[in-house]
């Protein structure tokens, strides 16, 4: 009797192990399918003079740029030369100093000749203690907050109060921004009224080089992992949230690029202390629209926004997958009674389920089919072309979604020699076989972890300069 | 069960997924070859537009600047988009510029000929090409054209395309009125954001001249629109450097006075306008609607000239309750460079009661050094 009670169980496993795996993956072609067209439009429109014609009308909105910083003494300089050279009228860059115990501060002073200010501010959104506010004698925009250490959310709860502008952008600081990201960003919340938050592709500065104009030069980064976190972003990011935003039903606003309208962030106290705090803040933002009734949209440009360092090593690989998957459990729980609930219209109906049940529960649903799958196959109770046939979905199917999301590395701005595609394919034959099971099992680790908040440290690199190819003309 | 398992078990089936999961593999790769192809020929074709659009380019400044003839018959139709692109090059707000290009267009039938062929072109991409290449036209004449885009589409991407173009055929005043109310048509179920629709409205207002624009003034007070509409026109106003807008913010103050945003925004736009008149901020600082303190808080010392009196009509910011009103006229005072010692001073000349208010002295702690 029990000995049947097992096998049923381990043919239900296997079976949802099947479903789960097409449906991750016809998921998959179709965004990519989705975020094609969207690129395409993007690249016969983007010669248009609306663009530059819209900024030198002056009429667009302000926006306050945060940076919260916490060791980041290596890139924080680089960062902020290119933040206050974007082709802007009006901003500001507001840098969060959350309490770091290396250089950052020091640093900050002596290259932006930063000065103490006494001013009065209004916090409503509570935050741990700011020690001094600082200004530049160079760039009139700068602001440099110091304040106790209280984790990410916590620095921009701070840069969300001191900012003076409605839109507030919140970047990594070791993020660069293209010249013109923020401008493209704020002509959608222009366009369109309703609009609450926006964001970008986010293109992968390992390997690249910033000439003395800030202008970036995209390389293929030499290790394998890196080059498989490439076809990763462009698969799994870039695709996905084009079609979540085409239904508006999108709800990642990458944390290293994201543009948020600040009376609606206020309104929901801004940023709650966890660890995936982009993700937990826009589930919050559309909750409360949905629940004011507030018509609202959440955009999404296709093409590449802002360039940011990805880890370069494996212990930070698996730690920042780790800390990814505990945040969206840990805000999949917390906003648990909008999942299947028709009151949040397409973020309850669908994009939740859709998180819930292919990428939160993936990896365990994957991990238990393979078990359920060998036992079967053991056991005799599935013949070897089974076996073949989940082979062809896992790697087979993998490898294609790979090569299709080259479909969309052809249309992004800045694409690679062809030498470097050539590389890219090899490396996207080698992704299921060798990084998709590497992630797939930190993320089951994190599954049965997700109480824990520990962030963990990802190493950084100063970004290699280059040689303006002015400069060697001249 | 035995089913699920039959099923799943099933050898032609099986054969069946793993055939068409290779044929999905091979189609990415034969597509991928495609796109490469498609990429290179789309890459090709825009570097020959720019060649060519250089070369309009310069014809079109001889044109403008030089006055020497346009040459129509080196014209071409493969010449259609670099021309429109040449001439989208040149400001939008250049009402010389703009008469001499919108008579060329005339001329040539530049737009109806894009657009004809935007209606014969099949793929949506070239669609948005070829509506694209309209909106950089400097001035157009089928304004029913691309209303019919915006009432047909819903890519938000095309139709913010046909509204910058639409706004570029405005060149009179009924033109001028009938955009209007084709944004607040449009704008009531698609909710445009306010710098948007700031911009449409300079951009089409730009166009016009003097007599136009007192002519839609008058329109606009004998019809007016809703608020947020009333808004964007007045704050576009402020974007346009004639000396007839003082003329007509100060007319549109008069009649629209209890709109207290539509006064804000009035305030806001004859500062940016250049205009000194203090008597109109002596009015306004006597009312008590938060828009209209934040506004004469921020742009009131700029209504008069810098004189020692000036602080005078805008003393009572000092001390008002809300923060970022104070921030506003502390702001203002360190534009002009007010030291500590005059604001104290004009204090105790005006309101000495108030010398000990504490929202006032918590400001004034930290005065010398406020962003």
């Amino acid at each position: 009797m029990w000995i049947e009670t097992i096998v049923h169980l381990l043919l239900v496993t296997q079976f949802l192990y099947l479903v789960n795996l097409v449906a991750t993956n016809l998921s998959s072609m179709v965004f990519i399918v989705f975020a094609l067209r969207d690129m395409m439009l993007t690249y016969f429109t983007e010669r248009s003079n609306l663009i530059q014609n819209y900024l030198n009308s002056q009429s667009h909105l302000p926006i306050s740029i945060l940076v919260p910083a916490y060791n980041e003494e290596t890139t924080i300089s680089q960062t902020l030369h290119t933040l206050l050279n974007i082709e802007f009228n009006e901003y500001e860059v507001i840098v969060i100093n959350d309490g770091s115990t290396d250089f950052t501060l020091d640093k900050l002073i002596d290259d932006f000749n930063l000065y103490p200010i006494e001013s009065p501010k209004r916090l409503p959104i509570p935050h741990k203690n700011i020690y001094t506010v600082y200004h530049s004698h160079i760039y009139y925009n700068l602001v440099v907050i110091d304040k106790e250490n209280g984790g990410k959310s916590d620095a921009l709860n701070a840069g969300i109060n001191v900012s003076k502008y409605p839109l507030f952008c919140s970047l990594d600081a070791d993020t660069i921004l293209n010249r013109d990201s923020i401008l493209k960003a704020v002509l959608l919340f222009s366009q369109d009224g309703t609009t609450i938050a926006t964001g970008g592709t986010i293109g992968i500065l390992n390997g690249s080089s910033l000439t003395p104009e800030h202008t970036l030069i995209r390389r293929l980064p030499k290790r394998l992992m890196e080059q498989m976190q490439i076809i990763e972003y462009t698969r799994g990011f870039l695709a996905g949230r084009t079609f979540w935003a085409a239904i508006n039903g999108l709800l990642i606003v990458s944390g290293a690029f994201g543009i948020f309208r600040k009376d609606i962030v206020m309104a929901i106290n801004g940023y709650r202390k966890t660890i995936g705090e982009d993700l937990d803040l826009l589930i919050r933002m559309r909750r409360y629209c949905y629940e004011e009734n507030k018509p609202h949209r959440v955009s999404y440009f296709p093409d590449i926004m802002s360039w940011t360092q990805i880890p370069s090593d494996y212990s930070s690989l698996l730690k920042q997958r780790n800390r990814w998957h505990r945040g969206l459990i840990e805000t999949l729980f917390h906003n648990r009674k909008m999942i299947f609930n028709p009151r949040y219209g397409v973020i309850g109906l669908l994009t939740l389920p859709y998180y819930l049940l292919i990428e939160a529960l993936n990896p365990l649903i994957t991990f238990l089919g393979v078990i359920a799958v060998t036992i079967l196959y053991l056991v005799g109770l599935i013949n070897p072309d089974t076996i073949v046939l989940f082979f062809v979905l896992e790697f087979v199917w993998g490898i294609t979604l790979n090569i299709l999301s080259f479909w969309l590395e052809v249309f992004l701005e800045s694409s690679f020699k062809t030498t470097e595609i050539l590389r890219l394919i090899l490396a996207s034959i080698l992704e299921p076989f060798y990084y998709k099971p590497l992630i797939k099992m930190e993320q089951l680790i994190a599954t049965f972890t997700f109480m824990n908040t520990q962030w963990g440290d990802i190493r950084r690199h100063q970004i290699h300069a280059t040689k303006s190819p002015f400069a060697q003309r001249g | 069960m035995e089913s699920m398992l039959l099923l799943q078990n099933h050898p032609m089936l099986i054969t069946l997924v793993v055939r068409t999961i290779f044929l999905f593999l091979l189609l990415s790769l034969v597509g991928l070859g495609i796109l490469i192809l498609i990429k290179v020929a789309m890459h090709l074709y825009f570097s020959s537009i720019e060649k060519r659009k250089t070369y309009w380019s310069s014809h079109l400044i001889n044109y403008i600047y030089y006055g020497i003839p346009f040459r129509f018959h080196e014209l071409d139709t493969s010449d259609l988009i670099p021309l429109a692109r040449a001439m989208g090059e040149f400001p939008i707000d250049e009402p010389l510029i703009y008469e001499k290009l919108s008579t060329l267009v005339g001329e040539v039938n530049l737009d109806i000929l894009l657009a004809r062929r935007y209606r014969k072109s099949r793929f949506f991409f070239r669609k948005v090409h070829y509506l694209s290449t309209l909106a950089e036209l400097p001035a157009s004449h089928i304004p029913d054209f691309y209303r019919r885009i915006v009432e047909t589409h819903s890519n938000p991407l095309l139709i913010q395309h046909a509204i910058y173009a639409y706004s570029k055929t405005v060149q009179d005043t009924p033109a001028m009125n009938r955009f209007i109310l084709f944004l607040l048509e449009y704008d009531t179920h698609a909710h445009i954001g306010r710098a948007f629709c700031r911009f449409l409205i300079y951009v089409s207002l730009s166009r016009l001249g003097t007599e136009d624009l007192e002519r839609f003034n008058e329109w606009l007070i004998q019809n007016p629109p809703e608020e947020r509409m009333l808004r964007c026109i007045v704050d576009s106003y402020g974007l346009i450097k004639q000396p007839i807008i003082i003329h007509l913010l100060l007319e549109l103050h008069r009649q629209f006075e209890n709109l207290e945003e539509v006064v804000a925004g009035i305030l806001r736009s004859l500062v940016s306008n250049g205009a000194k008149r203090c008597s109109l901020l002596q009015k306004d600082t006597q009312r008590d609607e938060l828009p209209i303190r934040i506004a004469c808080s921020k742009v009131g010392i700029d209504l008069c000239y810098p004189s020692s009196s000036t602080l005078r009509h805008v003393i009572r910011y000092f001390f008002d309750h809300n923060y970022y009103v104070r921030h506003n006229i502390f702001q203002a005072c360190k534009r002009y460079h007010i030291s500590k010692y005059e604001i104290l001073e004009a204090v105790q000349l005006e309101m000495p009661q108030k010398l000990n208010d504490r929202f006032f002295n918590d400001m004034m702690r930290v005065y010398n050094f406020t962003r």
